[in-house]
C-alpha cells in the first residue's frame, strides 16, 4: 500500500511539475490581465496552483483542452477574488429582475453551434461562468467547487442558479430555443 | 427533433465551451512561447514549490496517521476479541458442552453480519428530501437538483425575488456557522439570517433537517417561507 501511495504520489508530482512549468506563464498572463499588478498576479497564480494541486485528480491529461480550460478558470477566479479583496468592494453579479422561468427542458434545442455556445457563455460574467463550468463540464459537487474557488457552498448554489437563469434567458432571447411543448 | 433535458443541455454546452476555450488557450500559449517573452519567475517558482511541498507533507502526515490508526485497530480488535473471550472463558461445564456441540454458530453469525454489509452501503445513496410543507402562494418549484446529501430547490417568486432552498439531514454541525448571522424568531423557532452581501440568507433546523435559503432582495421572502415550514 505504501509503495502504491508513493508511486501515486510520484506520478502526481511529475504531473504537477509538468503543469506548473508548462502553463505558469500563461497563468501569469491571465492573472495579470485581471489584476494589472505583477505581484498580485503572482499571488493569484501561487494560490491557483495550490487549488489545482488539490484537484489534480480532475486533470487526466494535462495537455487536453479541458484541462487547460480548468486551470485557467481557477486562476481567473482566484484573480477576481484578489481583485475584490484589493478594491474592497463586492463584485456585482448582474442579475436582471426577470421572472425565473427555468423552462429550458420544455423547449426544443436547435441550431446551437459550438461558436454560438461559446458566444452565449462568454456573455455571462466570469464568476458565474466558472461555477457553471466546474459543475457541468468537470462534474464537481458544490462543496468541491466552493473549495476550488475559495467561496462558500451557499455562494456556489446561488451563483449556479444565477448562471443557469441567465443562460436560459439568453438562449430564449437569442432564439436558440424554440417551440414550447 | 430531440427533447433535451435542461441539465443535459447545460452539460453539453459546458463541455463544448471548455473544449473550445482550451483550444483558444493552446493557441495563446503557442504564441506566448513563440514570442519568447516568457518571464523568469524565480520567486513564484520558489513559493509554489514550497507551498506544494508543505501540502504534500501535510498529506503524508495525514496518511501516516490513518495508517497508524488502521494498524492500531488491526492489533486491538483481535485482542479485544480475546479479552471478551477471556471474560467468558470460564463457562460452566454445561455451557462448555453446549458450546462444543454448536461450534458453527459463531461463524454463521459473522457470515450473516458480513453479508448485510454491502446492503448497508447501498442504502447510503443520497436520498432526495421531499418538500413536506406547503409553499407560500407567491412561490413555486422551478427546478431541483441533488448535490450529494443536499436537495436543492429553485423556487420561482411571482414578486421577482427567487429563492434557492437547500435541505440536508442535520447530522453534524459542520458548515453550520452562525457567524455574522442575526437571530430571527419565526413562530417561536430560532432561525438565523443575514441581509448584507450578495444575497439574503436564512437558515434553521427542523426535525433533523437543515434548511438554508437564499434570495437576492428581501429577507422577508425567506422569513415568509420559513413561516410555512416552522
Amino acid at each position: 500500500m505504501i509503495i502504491l501511495l508513493t508511486f501515486a504520489s510520484e506520478s502526481d508530482r511529475d504531473k504537477f511539475e509538468y503543469i506548473y512549468s508548462k502553463y505558469k506563464n500563461l497563468m501569469l498572463q491571465k492573472a495579470y490581465g485581471v489584476l494589472r499588478d505583477y505581484m498580485l498576479a503572482e499571488d493569484a497564480v501561487s494560490e491557483a496552483y495550490l487549488r489545482i494541486y488539490k484537484n489534480l485528480h480532475k486533470i487526466d491529461d494535462p495537455t487536453s483542452n479541458k484541462s487547460i480550460a480548468f486551470m485557467v478558470t481557477i486562476v481567473k477566479n482566484t484573480s477576481l477574488t484578489i481583485l475584490d479583496r484589493e478594491s474592497k468592494k463586492a463584485t456585482e453579479l448582474y442579475d436582471e429582475a426577470q421572472p425565473d422561468t427555468f423552462d429550458l427542458e420544455q423547449h426544443i434545442l436547435s441550431e446551437l453551434s459550438s461558436e454560438n455556445i461559446y458566444a452565449v457563455l462568454n456573455t455571462i460574467n466570469e464568476e458565474l461562468r466558472s461555477v457553471f463550468l466546474l459543475k457541468f463540464a468537470y462534474d464537481m459537487s458544490h462543496r468541491e467547487i466552493g473549495k476550488a474557488l475559495g467561496i462558500s457552498e451557499n455562494n456556489v448554489t446561488v451563483r449556479l442558479h444565477r448562471a443557469k437563469k441567465k443562460l436560459s434567458e439568453m438562449l430564449a432571447k437569442e432564439g436558440y430555443v424554440r417551440e414550447k411543448y | 427533433m430531440k427533447n433535451i433535458d435542461r441539465e443535459e443541455l447545460f452539460r453539453q454546452m459546458a463541455s463544448q465551451y471548455v473544449d473550445q476555450y482550451g483550444q483558444e488557450l493552446k493557441r495563446e500559449l503557442a504564441e506566448l512561447e513563440q514570442s519568447k517573452i516568457l518571464h523568469a519567475t524565480p520567486s513564484l517558482d520558489r513559493r509554489v514549490r514550497q507551498t506544494i511541498a508543505a501540502q504534500r507533507r501535510k498529506r503524508y502526515t495525514r496518511l501516516a496517521g490513518l495508517l497508524a490508526a488502521c494498524i492500531l485497530l488491526f492489533l486491538l480488535v483481535p485482542n479485544m476479541g480475546t479479552f471478551i473471550g477471556s471474560d467468558t472463558a470460564a463457562p460452566s461445564t454445561a455451557e462448555a458442552e453446549a458450546e462444543s456441540s454448536a461450534p458453527a454458530e459463531v461463524p454463521q453469525q459473522e457470515d450473516s453480519a458480513a453479508s448485510t454489509g454491502p446492503e448497508h452501503s447501498a442504502e447510503q445513496e443520497f436520498e432526495v428530501i421531499p418538500l413536506s410543507f406547503e409553499l407560500p402562494p407567491n412561490l413555486s418549484v422551478a427546478g431541483f437538483e441533488q448535490d450529494n446529501e443536499k436537495s436543492i430547490y429553485y423556487l420561482s417568486d411571482t414578486r421577482l425575488d427567487d429563492v434557492v432552498m437547500t435541505m440536508e439531514k442535520a447530522v453534524s454541525q459542520e458548515d453550520y456557522s452562525k457567524e455574522g448571522l442575526v437571530e430571527i424568531s419565526i413562530n417561536q423557532h430560532k432561525t438565523y439570517g443575514r441581509t448584507e452581501g450578495e444575497y439574503s440568507l436564512l437558515t434553521f433546523e427542523k426535525e433533523e433537517i437543515r434548511y438554508v435559503m437564499t434570495c437576492k432582495h428581501d429577507i422577508n421572502t425567506l422569513v415568509s417561507l420559513g413561516g410555512y415550514i416552522l
